[in-house]
């Protein structure tokens, strides 16, 4: 019988190093755009991390429009699909599921703030032409003489400010993404922490107190 | 092993409701006072098991501890595991307040299925009572994994391919369930055998 013992007792230690990072049932998805692209990740209810777990991205009317596996960290990213309300669902075996919706305001958001990245060097070439065409103006205009030297200087500068304006928002926007990335995926982190000290103990008074109800109930009966 | 909040549809949720039910019923009426504090132990065991993890695959397993659980409780396995599933559900989120009585029968039904067959081994020699409690340890669990996959069923999914999903990653949980199961028995037919003999 001692082999029994011995191997028992060592196998309930070997579960206890192996546990790691303990893991749940309910799969918590937490998404945020950044940019043109959706990073989800999925975590199990109390912090464990999903590799390879099943993602799949439902538009409004349940269309699968992307599928795919998390990496080792629990994380996926696509670029968005299209613009409507997203569904994105893990799966992690059989029984554990969750989901999250992305709202369309969200990623129209993120969708045109990328788009205006994308031509923010158009707009640059524009505002190039504008003093130019402003010019051309001038010269056509020139024997009126409807504009004063002031005037123009005071539209080009106006121009130039509302041009800059404009650049300085996309790249406090962009900025601002980027430094929020990591406070998002904390926040994904916080949102679900595993369960504490306090709930187990919490659980284990509960048992106590609700067998005691029971215990007393049944000595008054007999 | 529990079925999370989302899964199952409300005809399937609502039988495992009624079976539940059911099984808490009988449970309810073998209760006595000696077993309360018996049953509450256990009950204690059960919620705290479910820490306990393997990691494995995508997810990982933890350990259930239905067979002992049915082995010294019987019948009355039913009002334990449902009293610590709730607490589970809240506390730790594993299983949901919907899917309480399908994870119940899931846990409660192989406990109680397997303390009828291997009881009758306890009271032998002590080999076939360590043996009988490793095989419900193993077994519980086993027929566990099966029902799971048979709820999985109605969920559109495949039965031997759940079932072997499931029961494939729950074989490390078996084996050392059937060891914890094989050394509580023996521990306790020396200490203490009033506890398991019913």
């Amino acid at each position: 019988m001692r082999w029994i013992k011995i191997s028992s007792v060592t196998a309930v230690i070997l579960v206890f190093f192996l546990c790691g990072q303990a893991a749940g049932h309910r799969v918590n998805v937490f998404a945020w755009a950044e940019g043109g692209t959706v990073h989800v990740t999925g975590k199990l209810a109390d912090g464990g991390t999903i590799s390879e777990g099943s993602v799949k991205v439902y538009n409004e009317k349940d269309n699968l429009l992307i599928e795919g596996k998390t990496d080792d960290q629990g994380e996926f990213s696509f670029p968005i699909p299209e613009i409507s309300d997203l569904k994105i669902q893990i799966s992690a075996g059989p029984g554990h599921k969750g989901e999250w919706m992305l709202s369309k305001d969200e990623l129209s958001d993120a969708a045109v703030r990328d788009k205006k990245a994308e031509g923010s060097s158009d707009s640059g070439g524009q505002k190039d032409e504008k003093p130019s065409g402003s010019s051309d103006s001038r010269q056509n205009n020139n024997g009126e003489e409807t504009y004063s030297s002031r005037q123009i200087r005071q539209a080009v500068d106006e121009a130039v400010e509302k041009a800059l304006d404009e650049a300085l928002e996309e790249r406090l926007d962009r900025m601002l993404e980027k430094r929020l990335a990591p406070v998002m995926r904390t926040l994904s982190e916080i949102k679900n922490p595993g369960p504490t000290a306090s709930d187990i103990f919490g659980g284990l008074g509960y048992i106590i107190g609700l067998f005691g109800i029971a215990a007393y109930m049944y000595s008054r009966r007999s | 092993m529990h079925i999370a909040e989302g899964i199952l549809s409300l005809p399937v949720l609502a039988s495992g409701g009624a079976l539940a039910a059911a099984g808490m019923a009988m449970g309810l009426k073998k209760m006595n006072t000696d077993r309360v504090p018996k049953t509450g132990m256990l009950a204690a065991a059960f919620f705290v098991a479910s820490l306990i993890h393997v990691p494995l695959g995508p997810s990982n397993v933890h350990l259930i501890l239905n067979g002992i659980v049915g082995l010294l409780l019987g019948w009355s396995a039913f009002p334990a595991i449902f009293v610590a599933l709730v607490l589970q559900a809240f506390f730790f989120q594993y299983g949901g307040i919907t899917t309480l009585g399908v994870n119940t029968v899931l846990m409660a039904l192989p406990a109680v299925v397997c303390s009828y067959a291997f009881y009758p081994l306890l009271g032998r020699s002590r080999s076939a009572a360590m043996a009988g409690a490793f095989g419900c340890g193993m077994l519980s669990v086993l027929l566990s994994g099966l029902l799971m996959a048979g709820f999985l069923i109605f969920t559109g999914e495949h039965f031997t391919e759940v079932s072997v999903l499931v029961i494939g990653a729950h074989v490390p949980v078996m084996v050392i369930e059937g060891l914890i199961t094989m050394f509580c028995i023996g521990f306790l037919k020396k200490v203490q055998p009033s506890l398991i003999y019913k």
